[in-house]
């Protein structure tokens, strides 16, 4: 039926679909080159632009028939297959992994923006932005008085085992934090217990502010207003004592004369005369220019605007030479230089180095840190034998049940066929996911169902050699249905002649079984078996929802008894070490990539040379 | 030939209409300046209602995304689509500024007294504050009522009564403590500390001393065989998983559950469940046992600078969101214990409350990157010490710890 419609397919609904179609990769691809063009993308840009022409033309002429379906296919392989290989082995000669993810030039821009710092004797600034003579934008500065305050909570020396404390028993509210000691722990729900006000209250009201009582919305003006009134704590109404005001440019501060100031009953500088206060609303237009805005301050420092009302003098700790491309510590001297890893690093001390890093290209070091590093070394080998034995063992229990099932179930004229072959696939047919999860479940050792039920004491997930049966179990359970599925088939496609005439040159069942069937299974199934293999060296699921790794394996701190190869590589690259580190994983993605690789190689040409046995 | 002809001439003019509509929308978009928020799902109604009109007269766009989501994403964005300001959790702080994404702010003097010191100092890395926190939470004991009459005041006393309502058959699980065979090293921190384990020192900087590791220190050590006793008669064991341990709880089949607010619906949708909330009562004397304390806060990003909203959205982290008023409505919408300590001074809710006193003393997690070496070990070992009948004893397991979070953070 369907391929009467594709054969019969054609003339103008077709052309009128092609172009439809042809459109929409097309609006697609101009609607790609902006975005690509914005982040910089500049190969895949051109790489789009190229590949969207070639395909109008060749789609929309006559010639290249065969061309019309193999390049599609070509696209796709390249763009699901091809590209991300690329990438992968890309990033595997670089250190691209967490504090080395931008460019050298983000690093720069970074350390210089962040290695700043509020001295002792920093002063906040009540800032007001305003316009000279020259339309140029400056800063109307008037310091802030000192804040009298409890220090700064100041964490204790290094033996000190907590760092910070949260809510001291001293400072915190004792209507909150005190009491808890002492009186007797509040209880909460119950029936009679508890008024219903208490609970159901908040609930179904929502707090006054957030309901609206109070009038939201203030405009914006009045936002910064109240928003100065807040930061602006204790101005002096005595003009006496008032703090000078100055007017900060590039250049550095200016006082104004005081007869020059207009403050408002609070104190707080509303206008100065000849540099007009940029009106509120206008504000955002200058936003860029606020925040790029460097007034050298009285303590060698510089006052830098923290938003639109205030400003504070921060000092650099480190310094930029472009000259000589290195970072100088301002308080200790230390020169950090670029020494090709992609980070700028002490030259006296290569533990420190500066945050953030850049990428770089590291040459084979993600390949050899297998063999060099001890942390990933000395588990890869009972790591690399169990993930052989666990692809091996998967393949062949499921192989093994999926076919004497598909044996049993083949018996001509037996009965209730139809509904055992439609159960034996329900593993097969709820999600892996939940499957999985539900298994977890079961083989708790204490709580689960299977130890409960039995009376067994088997610890399915603690032990590293039960855990490592609970795997393959489970595996066995989720991957039968398919081995019954392709072996069904496979069976019921030998020729029933092939059998008689065995049975007629008087074979018995087993012999006909050995000699006949076995072997045309075999060829038909060895590349579904690869297939299998492969699938399961690299089957993460399974081990990361079951186990998760675990048990803890004696001696290793990464590895647990049940990791294979990949989940082993995603604990190394993702959650073990410091942070993310894609280059290290994608080395050992190429690395697994050549195991399956050979592998399948090696099995697929072994089951090639088996057929041509065959006459 | 015609027909050829004529479909490049329908092709053209298809593929010009689609060019047309899909310039004018970037063109619709790039009108003004605005601040972009990212936020979690259940603070967004909290920001868009303290934003009607934008901030400081730049507009306010929030954008909604999983929290856990933020995180990752944050380091992966493209400069066009990147927030000026996002939610996060101190934990994500050393990562996000190591990659260079966030930027450090100054806190007022003023403003930053006004906040919890610890959820303050939770957001600082290298000596630098590099967010606001708007929002503090932690795990607590929680107490059936109906079981336990009288809430114990040491451990000791907890593990009897526990023990003594098991032998009776009246609950399976004695102590909820959630671990499954991953562990849990957050959930078990209140009895890691309260035994006297630490995981980094500090310098006299205040930054954390990675050589200074506190897995099995000296007091520690010393109390180990606590948990040998705690594994022998059953009272923590090591297979209660998450959802073990809230069923058991909620079925009244557990008179104790170390667990934190987020269950809190549940356990209030509960009928006839009693319940109390409170600190784990100290285990040893002189050591009071502490909670990790996580913080939530907002990060100002690179991103803002290159977007032209810098100040704006630098005020917006540094000024707004210390106020009573912004804390106050994040913590009505979310329940969660807010970092401004008016705020949290305002709030009525009294299981957040207790959650709060709970959490006093608390400590910070650890925001350096290095804290990811420490989770899995501190876990094992946790797991290993007691699973039961074949555990091996605490003071090897942690000991072990100890030194795989010493060869991995090297």
């Amino acid at each position: 039926m369907i391929q009467l419609l594709i054969s019969r397919f054609g003339g103008l609904p077709a052309t009128i679909l092609k172009i439809a179609l042809l459109s929409v990769v097309n609006a697609l691809a101009i609607w790609a080159i902006p975005a690509m063009a914005s982040n910089g993308s500049w190969v895949m840009m051109a790489f789009i632009v190229v590949a969207t022409i070639a395909l109008d033309y060749l789609l929309l002429t006559k010639r290249f028939i065969p061309a019309k379906y193999v390049v599609i296919g070509a696209i796709f392989l390249t763009a699901f297959q091809i590209i991300p290989i690329i990438f992968t082995i890309f990033i595997a000669f670089t250190n691209y992994s967490t504090g080395n993810i931008g460019t050298k030039p983000d690093a720069i821009e970074a350390i210089v923006r962040d290695s700043v710092t509020e001295s002792d004797n920093s002063q906040s600034y009540d800032m007001l932005p305003a316009t000279n003579a020259s339309d140029d934008l400056v800063l109307i500065l008037t310091p802030q008085a000192a804040v009298e305050e409890t220090p700064a909570v100041v964490p204790g020396e290094s033996t000190d085992p907590g760092t910070t404390e949260f809510g001291g028993e001293e400072s915190s509210p004792p209507a909150e934090f005190g009491g808890e000691e002492s009186s007797p722990p509040a209880e909460f729900g119950g029936e009679e217990s508890s008024p219903p006000a208490e609970f159901g209250g908040e609930e179904s009201s929502p707090p006054a502010e957030f309901g609206g009582v109070e009038t939201p919305a203030p405009s914006a003006s009045s936002d910064v207003t109240s928003g100065t009134d807040d930061l602006n704590v204790a101005s002096d109404t005595e003009p006496s004592s008032l703090p000078p005001t100055y007017i900060g440019t590039s250049e550095g501060l200016d006082e104004i004369p005081v007869s020059d100031v207009t403050r408002d009953e609070f104190g707080t500088v509303t206008e100065v005369t000849g540099f007009p206060v940029i009106p509120d609303t206008e504000l955002p237009a200058y936003d860029a220019e606020i925040s790029a805005m460097r007034v050298p301050g009285p303590n060698g420092g510089y006052i830098s605007p923290q938003g639109y009302t205030t400003a504070i003098e921060l000092t650099p700790t480190l310094e930029y030479d472009e000259a000589t491309d290195t970072f100088t510590s301002v308080q200790t001297g230390d020169v950090y230089v670029d020494a090709g890893r992609g980070a700028f690093v002490n030259e006296t001390d290569p533990e420190d180095s500066l945050e953030p890093g850049w990428r770089e290209t590291v040459g084979f070091e993600n390949f050899t840190s297998v063999f060099t590093d001890p942390q990933i070394r000395d588990p890869f080998i009972s790591v690399f034998v169990w993930t052989f034995v666990y692809a091996m063992l998967s393949v062949l229990l499921t192989f093994v049940l999926g076919l004497s099932l598909a044996v049993v179930l083949n018996k001509e004229g037996m009965k209730g066929q139809r509904i055992y072959r439609s159960l034996l696939i329900i593993p097969y047919a709820v999600p892996a996911f939940l499957s999985i999860l539900v298994w977890g479940g079961l083989l708790n050792d204490d709580f689960g169902a299977i130890n409960t039920v039995t009376g067994w004491t088997i610890p399915w997930l603690f032990d590293p050699f039960w855990a490592k049966v609970s795997i393959l179990l489970v595996n066995l359970w989720l991957g039968f249905p398919y081995m019954f599925l392709v072996s069904t088939g496979a069976l019921q496609a030998i020729p029933a002649e092939l059998q008689e005439a065995a049975r007629v040159d008087g074979a018995r069942n087993f012999q006909v079984w050995r000699m006949i069937n076995m072997p045309l299974l075999l060829v038909a199934l060895t590349p579904l078996l690869i297939a299998s293999f492969a699938f399961n060296f690299n089957n993460f699921n399974n081990i990361y929802l079951l186990t998760g790794g675990g048990p803890s394996m004696e001696g290793s701190e990464v590895a647990g008894a049940t990791d294979i190869l990949i989940s082993y590589t995603f604990k190394i690259a993702f959650s073990a070490g410091e942070g993310n580190d894609y280059g290290l994983a994608s080395a050992i993605s190429i690395y697994i990539f050549f195991i399956v690789g050979t592998i399948s190689l090696i099995s697929f040409s072994r089951s090639k040379a088996l057929r041509e046995e065959r006459p | 030939m015609r027909r050829s002809l004529r479909a490049i001439v329908a092709t053209s003019a298809v593929a010009a209409v689609a060019f047309g509509s899909l310039l004018a929308v970037p063109a619709a978009q790039a009108a003004d300046n605005k601040i972009v928020i990212w936020t979690d799902a259940d603070r967004a109604p909290a920001i868009r209602y303290l934003f009607p009109n934008g901030y400081k007269g730049v507009p306010v766009e929030v954008v909604v995304k999983p929290f856990e989501e933020l995180r990752d994403s944050l380091s992966k964005v493209t400069a066009d689509a990147a927030p000026d300001v996002a939610i996060g959790a101190n934990d994500w702080v050393g990562e996000l500024a190591a990659n260079g994404v966030i930027v450090s702010i100054n806190l007022a003097s003023s403003a930053a007294a006004g906040l919890e010191a610890g959820a303050v100092q939770a957001f600082n890395y290298n000596g630098k504050q590099y967010g606001t926190p708007v929002a503090v939470e932690n795990i607590a004991l929680i107490t059936n009522a109906n079981l336990i009459k009288k809430q114990p005041t040491t451990f000791a006393d907890l593990s009897s009564q526990a023990l003594a309502l098991k032998k009776a058959g009246k609950v399976t699980i004695p102590l909820a403590v959630q671990q499954g065979s991953g562990g849990d090293a957050y959930h078990m921190y209140p009895l890691f500390s309260g035994l006297g384990g630490y995981i980094f020192g500090t310098t006299a900087k205040g930054a954390y001393n990675t050589k200074d590791i506190g897995i099995y220190n000296k007091t520690f050590a010393a109390n180990s065989k606590l948990i040998d006793t705690w594994n022998s008669t059953g009272l923590i064991n090591s297979k209660v998983t998450g959802d073990i341990a809230k069923a058991a709880f909620l079925a009244g089949k557990a008179p104790f559950w170390i667990t934190g607010p987020w269950n809190l619906s549940d356990i209030k949708a509960t009928k006839n469940l009693k319940y109390r909330i409170t600190a784990v009562p100290p285990i040893v004397s002189g050591i009071k046992p502490v909670p990790f304390v996580g913080s939530q806060g907002f990060m100002l990003t690179k991103y803002a600078a290159a977007h032209g909203v810098e100040s704006a959205a630098r005020s917006l982290v540094s000024e707004y969101m210390t106020t009573e008023k912004a804390q106050y409505n994040l913590s009505a919408v979310n329940d969660r214990f807010p970092a401004n300590k008016a705020a949290a001074a305002r709030v009525t809710n009294p299981q957040l409350k207790a959650f709060g006193a709970a959490g006093s003393g608390g400590i910070p997690i650890p925001n350096i990157s290095q804290m990811n070496s420490v989770w899995g070990p501190l876990g094992s070992a946790w797991v290993s010490s007691t699973r039961g009948p074949g555990a091996i004893p605490a003071a090897k397991a942690f000991a072990q710890a100890q030194g795989a979070v010493k060869k991995a953070i090297g």
